[in-house]
C-alpha cells in the first residue's frame, strides 16, 4: 500500500510538471495579456511601455519566465499578482475561506437531495414518483448555468419581495454590506448560489444514481440475495446500494474540484468573493500569477481527488486490487 | 453476406422485437422520440416553416413581443425569432452530435484499452486523462477557439462550425474514458470473460464482443447527457463570444446575447433556452428508453 | 398513464416559464418603444443646490461596480475603477471637471506660462492636510514627480520627462522648467501622493496601495476583497462641514444587468459605468426612482479602414502596397454613405446620443463639422465609378476580385455586435460584403510583440472606441501622422492603424504640438479635421458617452470625462430624505 502510494505520488508530481508546462505555455501563447491594457493611452512612450515589460519581466522568452516561475515555485513563491502587486497564494488565501463555505454547503445540499432520490426513483422505476424526478433532474441539466442563475434572480430578487418592498432574497454578494455581519444574512446570502449549484449537480448525481442502482439491482447477486429470502432492507442497503455506489464514488472524487470548476460560474453570477471570482478577473486582466496559482492548485486538488478515488475502489469493490 | 440458419434468424427478429417493445413501453422515451423527429423535420425544413430570412433585419420592430406576425416575437435587430430559432437549431443540434460523437469514441476506445489491459497502458492512459482533466476545460476551449479562428484551414470556411464542434469534443471525452475504464475493470475479471479468455478468444474480440455491449448502457447514458453537454458549451462559448460567430443564429448565441433583456424583452432568452431545454429533455428520455432496452437484464425478466 | 403525468410535468413547467414571462412582456413593451429619456441636451445635470439649509447631512451611500479595484495607487492602476474610487480620496493640483474644463484643485488656479512656453508656475492651497495630519506642500509634489518618473511606476511619463528641473521657491509655489515645450501640460499633476507614501524603490509593496492617504473628502476604513470597501469622511478635509455623507460602500456586482435590479430596489445609491445600449431600460426605471448622468467624452465609437494591403506585415507604406479593396477613397466614401449613422443611432442607441461627425466633437478644441448623408444611390454610383460591378449574388466584383471585406470588434460586446449586424445589412445594400470576425479585446488591443493585429495591419475594417478626450495632441498626432505606422523598423510605435499618410496633416500637428496657445492650437486641429473628413482614414458612427446611474435622492452627482468620472465632487453628495 505504502509503495503503491508513493508510486502514485510520484506519478502525480510527474503530472502536475506536464500540466504546468501546457498551462504557461498557453497563457504565454494568447496574444495581448496584460501589456494591452497599456497601447490604448496615446500618452505612453514606448520607453514607458518597455519599462513597464521589464517590471514584469515580460522582456523574457518564454522559456525563460517559465524557469524563472519554476525556480521560485521551487522556493515557495508563487509570485506577485501583476494587478494588485500582492503575492498570489495571498490572494487565494483571502478567499479560499468563501469558497469553501460555498461550496462545501452545496456539496452536502447535493448529495443529500441526489442519493436518496435518485435510489428511490430507481426502486419505484416508472412510478409516478420516478417520472416527475427524472423530470425535474433533466430540466435541471437543461438548463444552461448562466441562463438559471439569471432567472433565479430575477424570481427571488426582482419579483418576488419582503412585505416591506425590499427583494426576497439578496442577489449578490456574501453579507449585506453597511450592516453588521450576522449568520442569519450569510445565510440569506448562500440560498440563491447554493440552489443553483445544488439544483443542477443534484440533477446529474440523481441520474447516474438511479442508473447505477437500477444496474446492480438486476445483478445475480442481488436476485441471489433475494432469493434468499433476506429482507429487502438487507438486500437494498447491505447489497445494491454498497455497489451502486462505485460508479457514484468516481463521480464524486471527480467532481470535488470541479466544484471549484462551478464556483467560476457561480461566484461570477452571484458576486460571491471566492477564488472563481478571483480567476475570473485574473482572467480577464491577464494576471498570469494569479492565473497559474489558481490553474495549479486546481489541477493538484484533481489529481489528489483522483488517487483518492481509486484508493476508495478497493475499499468498496474488494474484486479490484490496487497492484 | 452470411448466410443465416431459420434459428438464428429467429433469435435475431426476437432480439429486435424484445428491444422495440422495452422501448415502447417506455412511453416518455417514445414521446421523445417524436419530439426529436418533429424538430429535426422543422430545423432541416426551415424554408418551409417560415416566411423570413434569418438575417432580415427591421430595426423600426426591434423588441416586438409575440404576436400573429412573429409568434415568438423579434430581436434586437427586429428579425423573426422563430425564424432564427428554426436556422439556429440547425447549427446546434449539428455542433451537439459531432463533439458528442468525437468525445464517445475517443472516450470508450481509450476506456476500455486502459480498463482491460491494465498495467503500463492504463498507467499512460490515465496520466493522459489525468492531464486533460485538469487542464481547465473552458480555458482551453477559449484559447483553442482563438487559434482556430486566426489559422487558415484549407478547405474549411471562415465562420464554419466544424473547429468548434470538434475541439469541443476533443476535451469531453475524460468522463466517458473513467466510466468505461471503472466498468471494464469489474467486468474483466467477470466469469464470461475469463471464459471467454479460456477458450482462447483474441483480446481485440473479448473488448468488442463481451465487454462492449455489456458496458454500452453507461456509455448510451453518458452519451446523452454529452450530446446535452454539447449543446450547452456551445452556448457557454457563444455567449463569451468565441462560439460560432454573429450573425449566423445558434441557440447559444441566441439565448447568450439576451442576458441584459431578460427583463424587457424575455422572449428573446425564453424562447432559445426553451429549446436547447426541450431538445435536450427529449434526447435523454431518449437514452433512457435506449438504455433500457438495450439492457439485457430487462429482457430476461 | 404514467407517461401521461411525466408528460404533464413538462407542459406544467413549460407553461410556468411561458406565463411568467408573458406578465413581464406586456408591462415592458411600451417603455421599450417609447423612451422617455430625451436625446443629447439631455444629460440631466442636477441642478446644484442653491440653498444650503437645504442640505441635509449624513447618511451612506453605496455605490456599485460589476469590476472591482484591486489598487488604489494612481501609479499602478490600470482600470478606470480604480481611478474613480481612487479620485475619492487621492486629489490633483489641476484635475477635469464635469463639464470637461480643466480645474484647479489643490492649486489655487490654473498655473500660469511663461511666454516661451517653457516656464510653469503653480500657487498651491495653504492650509491643506492630508487624512494621516502631513501638511500638503511643494515637497510633496516634487515626490510625485519623483514617483511618476521612479522605475516601478506604471503610469505614461509624457510630458514628465520633459520636466527640466522643479524648484520650490517656497512651500506653496511650484516652478516646472520644461526642456521643450510641452503643449498639454495642463493634463499633468493629476493626482499628488504625499511624501509618507513610502521608499519609491519598494513601491509595489506600499501599504499605500490598498490604503492610500490623500487630502481629498473620503479615506478608506475597511477592504473586503471581493466583496466590499468602506470609506469615511477624512477628518483633515479643508472645506469645512464637508463631505455631507457619513460614509461610502463600494459594492462589488456580478454583472451590470444585476447592479440595475439593485439599483431599481435602492440597493444601490449608484452604478459605475452604464453604456449606452443601457438607455432602454434606464427609461423604464425612471419611475422607480432611477435617473442618470453623463458626460460626453470626446471619444468615436469607429470604422477604421485598413488603407494598406492586409496580406503584408506592417507595410510602412500603404502607396505600395495598396488594400485591394479600401484604399481607393471612392470606396471609403461609398461605405460612408451606405451607412444610415441616424437610424442606428434612433434604434441601437434610443436616440440618446449624436451621430459622429468630426474626430474632435467636443471640448476647448471642438471643431464641429456637417453631418455625413446617408444615401445610398450616391453611394452605388461612387462604386460603379470605382469599377466594383455587381455580381451575380448581388455583391459587386472588379476584375474578378469580389467586394468582400472583414469586419472585427471586441467579442461579447453587444451594442458593437449589433451595430456590425446592421452594418452587415445596409452595405449589402449596395453590393458590398461584411463578414464578421470578432477577437477578445485583449487580442484585438495586443501590442507589437505580442503579434497584434492593428499592429501589423492585418484587419479589414476594426470597430471601436477611440478619441482625444480632453487634450488632442497625443491622440491626433499618435493616430493620424505618419511617424506613427508601426512598422518593424520603429518596433511597432505608434497608433496609425489605418496606415495613413498626409504631409499636410503631418505639418499642422508637427506645429500644434510647439505652442501653447489654445486659439491658435485650435485652428491647427480644426484643419486636421476637416481633412481627415475628406481622405476617410476613420469613419465615425457616434459620440461616447461615460454613464453612470444613480438614484434620485442621492444630490449633486456630477460625471467628470476625466479620470475622477463619477466621483468628482463627492464632498456635495448628500441623501434627500
Amino acid at each position: 500500500m505504502a509503495d503503491y502510494l508513493l508510486r502514485r505520488f510520484v506519478q502525480a508530481l510527474f503530472t502536475l510538471f506536464v500540466i504546468s508546462i501546457i498551462i504557461f505555455a498557453l497563457i504565454s501563447s494568447v496574444p495581448g495579456g496584460i501589456m494591452a491594457a497599456y497601447e490604448e493611452n496615446p500618452d505612453m512612450t514606448q520607453a514607458d511601455r518597455e519599462r513597464i515589460e521589464a517590471k514584469y519581466g515580460l522582456n523574457k522568452s518564454v522559456p525563460e519566465r517559465y524557469l524563472i516561475w519554476l525556480g521560485n515555485l521551487a522556493k515557495g513563491d508563487w509570485g506577485n499578482s501583476f494587478v494588485s502587486k500582492r503575492p498570489a497564494i495571498q490572494e487565494i488565501a483571502d478567499r479560499l475561506p468563501n469558497t469553501l463555505i460555498l461550496m462545501g454547503v452545496a456539496f452536502v445540499v447535493t448529495l443529500l437531495i441526489a442519493i436518496p432520490l435518485g435510489v428511490y426513483s430507481a426502486l419505484r422505476q416508472y412510478s409516478f414518483f420516478d417520472h416527475v424526478m427524472t423530470t425535474i433532474a433533466l430540466a435541471g441539466q437543461s438548463l444552461p448555468v448562466f441562463w438559471f442563475g439569471l432567472l433565479l434572480i430575477i424570481l427571488f430578487s426582482v419579483l418576488l419581495k419582503q412585505p416591506n418592498g425590499a427583494p426576497l432574497l439578496p442577489s449578490s454578494g456574501m453579507y449585506t454590506p453597511g450592516v453588521e455581519r450576522t449568520f442569519a444574512d450569510l445565510v440569506r446570502h448562500l440560498v440563491l448560489p447554493v440552489t443553483m449549484l445544488a439544483l443542477v449537480s443534484a440533477a446529474g448525481y440523481m441520474r447516474y444514481m438511479r442508473s447505477s442502482m437500477l444496474e446492480v439491482i438486476h445483478q445475480d447477486y442481488v436476485r441471489t440475495a433475494r432469493g434468499k429470502g433476506l429482507p429487502e432492507k438487507t438486500v437494498i442497503f447491505r447489497h445494491a446500494l454498497r455497489n451502486a455506489l462505485i460508479p457514484i464514488a468516481t463521480l464524486i472524487g471527480l467532481d470535488l474540484p470541479s466544484l471549484f470548476g462551478g464556483a467560476l460560474f457561480t461566484e461570477t453570477i452571484f458576486a460571491w468573493p471566492g477564488i472563481g471570482r478571483l480567476y475570473f478577473d485574473a482572467a480577464l486582466k491577464t494576471d498570469y500569477p494569479v492565473i497559474m496559482a489558481v490553474l495549479m492548485i486546481f489541477a493538484a486538488l484533481i489529481i489528489l481527488s483522483m488517487l483518492l478515488v481509486d484508493v476508495v475502489y478497493t475499499f468498496l469493490d474488494p474484486r479490484i486490487s490496487l497492484s | 453476406m452470411k448466410q443465416l440458419s431459420p434459428k438464428k434468424q429467429d433469435a435475431r427478429r426476437s432480439l429486435w422485437q424484445v428491444f422495440w417493445h422495452q422501448f415502447f413501453k417506455h412511453r416518455m422515451a417514445v414521446v421523445g422520440a417524436v419530439t426529436m423527429v418533429v424538430i429535426v423535420i422543422l430545423v432541416v425544413g426551415a424554408p418551409l416553416f417560415t416566411r423570413y430570412t434569418p438575417f432580415k433585419q427591421d430595426l423600426r420592430n426591434r423588441f416586438d413581443p409575440p404576436s400573429s406576425q412573429h409568434w415568438m416575437g423579434t430581436d434586437d435587430l427586429g428579425r423573426d425569432l422563430w425564424t432564427r430559432v428554426l436556422y439556429g437549431g440547425r447549427i446546434s443540434l449539428s455542433v451537439g452530435l459531432l463533439s458528442m460523437a468525437v468525445a464517445v469514441v475517443i472516450g470508450t476506445v481509450i476506456g476500455l484499452v486502459s480498463g482491460y489491459f491494465g498495467g503500463w497502458v492504463d498507467a499512460v492512459f490515465s496520466r493522459l486523462t489525468e492531464i486533460f482533466l485538469s487542464v481547465p476545460r473552458l480555458f482551453v476551449l477559449l484559447v483553442l477557439t482563438t487559434f482556430l479562428r486566426q489559422a487558415k484551414i484549407p478547405g474549411i470556411q471562415p465562420g464554419s462550425f466544424w473547429p468548434i464542434a470538434l475541439v469541443i469534443g476533443a476535451l469531453a471525452w475524460m468522463s466517458v474514458a473513467r466510466l468505461v475504464r471503472g466498468t471494464t475493470l469489474a467486468m474483466r475479471e467477470r466469469e464470461f470473460v475469463q471464459a471467454a479468455r479460456m477458450i482462447g478468444a483474441t483480446d481485440g474480440r473479448i473488448l468488442f464482443r463481451h465487454i462492449l455491449p455489456n458496458v454500452s448502457s453507461p456509455i448510451i447514458v453518458a452519451a446523452t447527457l454529452g450530446l446535452a453537454g454539447a449543446i450547452i458549451t456551445e452556448s457557454g462559448l457563444s455567449y463569451l463570444g468565441f462560439g460560432v460567430q454573429l450573425p449566423t443564429p445558434t441557440w447559444g448565441n441566441m439565448l447568450s446575447n439576451t442576458q441584459s433583456q431578460m427583463l424587457t424583452a424575455p422572449w428573446t432568452a425564453i424562447f432559445p433556452g426553451m429549446m436547447i431545454f426541450i431538445v435536450v429533455i427529449a434526447i435523454n428520455y431518449l437514452g433512457d428508453g435506449l438504455r433500457d432496452a438495450l439492457d439485457p437484464h430487462h429482457v430476461e425478466k | 398513464m404514467k407517461t401521461l403525468k411525466g408528460l404533464l410535468m413538462v407542459v406544467v413547467l413549460a407553461s410556468l416559464l411561458l406565463s411568467a414571462c408573458n406578465q413581464t412582456q406586456t408591462a415592458t413593451t411600451v417603455a421599450t418603444k417609447a423612451p422617455e429619456v430625451k436625446p443629447t441636451e439631455a444629460l440631466p445635470t442636477p441642478a446644484p443646490t442653491v440653498d444650503p439649509n437645504a442640505v441635509q447631512t449624513g447618511g451612506t451611500v453605496i455605490i456599485g461596480t460589476p469590476q472591482e479595484p484591486s489598487v488604489l495607487n494612481p501609479l499602478l492602476a490600470s482600470s478606470s475603477i480604480e481611478d474613480a474610487i481612487g479620485s475619492l480620496i487621492i486629489e490633483g493640483l489641476v484635475q477635469v471637471d464635469a463639464d470637461g474644463k480643466y480645474a484647479a484643485v489643490l492649486a489655487e488656479e490654473l498655473p500660469t506660462v511663461s511666454d516661451d512656453g517653457l516656464v510653469v508656475t503653480y500657487k498651491l492651497r495653504k492650509g491643506v492636510k492630508f487624512s494621516n495630519g502631513d501638511p500638503f506642500t511643494c515637497a510633496d509634489v516634487q515626490f510625485t514627480l519623483d514617483a511618476i518618473l521612479s522605475d516601478l511606476s506604471q503610469v505614461s511619463t509624457s510630458g514628465y520627462s520633459d520636466i527640466e528641473k522643479l524648484e520650490c521657491p517656497d512651500d506653496y509655489t511650484v516652478v516646472l522648467t520644461y526642456a521643450e515645450v510641452y503643449a498639454p501640460y495642463l493634463r499633468l499633476f493629476s493626482y499628488i501622493l504625499p511624501r509618507a507614501a513610502g521608499d519609491l524603490a519598494q513601491l509595489d509593496s506600499w501599504d499605500f496601495n490598498r490604503n492610500p492617504i490623500g487630502t481629498g473628502p473620503w479615506m478608506l476604513k475597511e477592504w473586503k476583497a471581493g466583496d466590499s470597501m468602506t470609506l469615511v469622511k477624512n477628518p483633515n478635509y479643508r472645506e469645512a462641514g464637508k463631505p455631507y455623507l457619513d460614509q461610502l460602500i463600494v459594492k462589488i456586482l456580478p454583472s451590470r444587468e444585476v447592479g440595475m435590479q439593485a439599483l431599481g430596489n435602492g440597493e444601490i445609491h449608484i452604478l459605475w459605468d452604464l453604456v449606452e445600449a443601457d438607455f432602454p431600460a434606464l427609461a423604464q426605471m425612471k419611475d422607480k426612482g432611477v435617473s442618470y448622468a453623463g458626460a460626453v467624452t470626446g471619444e468615436n465609437e469607429l470604422l477604421l479602414f485598413n488603407l494598406a494591403d492586409p496580406a503584408v506585415d506592417a507595410p510602412a507604406d500603404p502607396a505600395a502596397n495598396p488594400h485591394p479593396i479600401l484604399s481607393d477613397v471612392r470606396v471609403r466614401e461609398a461605405i460612408v454613405l451606405a451607412i444610415d449613422k441616424q437610424l442606428i443611432v434612433d434604434t441601437l442607441l434610443s436616440g440618446n446620443v449624436k451621430v459622429g461627425t468630426t474626430v474632435l466633437p467636443t471640448g476647448q478644441f471642438a471643431c464641429p463639422q456637417p453631418p455625413t448623408a446617408y444615401d445610398v444611390e450616391k453611394a452605388k454610383a461612387l462604386l460603379e465609378e470605382a469599377g466594383w460591378k455587381p455580381g451575380a449574388d448581388g455583391i459587386r466584383e472588379k476584375d474578378g476580385k469580389r467586394m468582400s471585406l472583414k469586419i472585427t470588434t471586441t467579442s461579447g460586446n453587444k451594442l458593437r455586435e449589433q451595430t456590425e449586424q446592421v452594418l452587415v445589412e445596409m452595405l449589402r445594400e449596395v453590393g458590398i460584403e461584411l463578414v464578421i470576425e470578432n477577437v477578445p479585446s485583449d487580442v484585438l488591443f495586443a501590442g507589437w510583440g505580442s503579434n497584434g493585429m492593428r499592429k501589423h495591419g492585418a484587419f479589414d475594417i476594426l470597430l471601436y472606441t477611440t478619441g482625444p478626450g480632453i487634450d488632442p495632441d497625443s491622440h491626433l498626432y499618435s493616430n493620424y501622422h505618419s511617424d506613427n505606422i508601426p512598422t518593424a523598423e520603429n518596433e511597432g510605435v505608434g497608433a496609425n492603424y489605418s496606415r495613413y499618410i498626409n504631409p499636410d496633416v503631418d505639418q499642422w500637428l508637427d506645429d500644434a504640438a510647439v505652442i501653447t496657445n489654445t486659439e491658435a492650437r485650435r485652428e491647427l486641429y480644426c484643419k486636421v479635421a476637416e481633412q481627415l473628413n475628406k481622405d476617410i482614414p476613420r469613419a465615425y458612427l457616434y459620440e461616447r458617452l461615460l454613464l453612470s446611474g444613480y438614484r434620485v435622492e442621492l444630490q449633486n452627482l456630477r460625471v467628470s470625462p476625466g479620470p475622477s468620472d463619477f466621483t468628482w465632487g463627492s464632498q456635495n453628495w448628500w441623501l434627500r430624505k
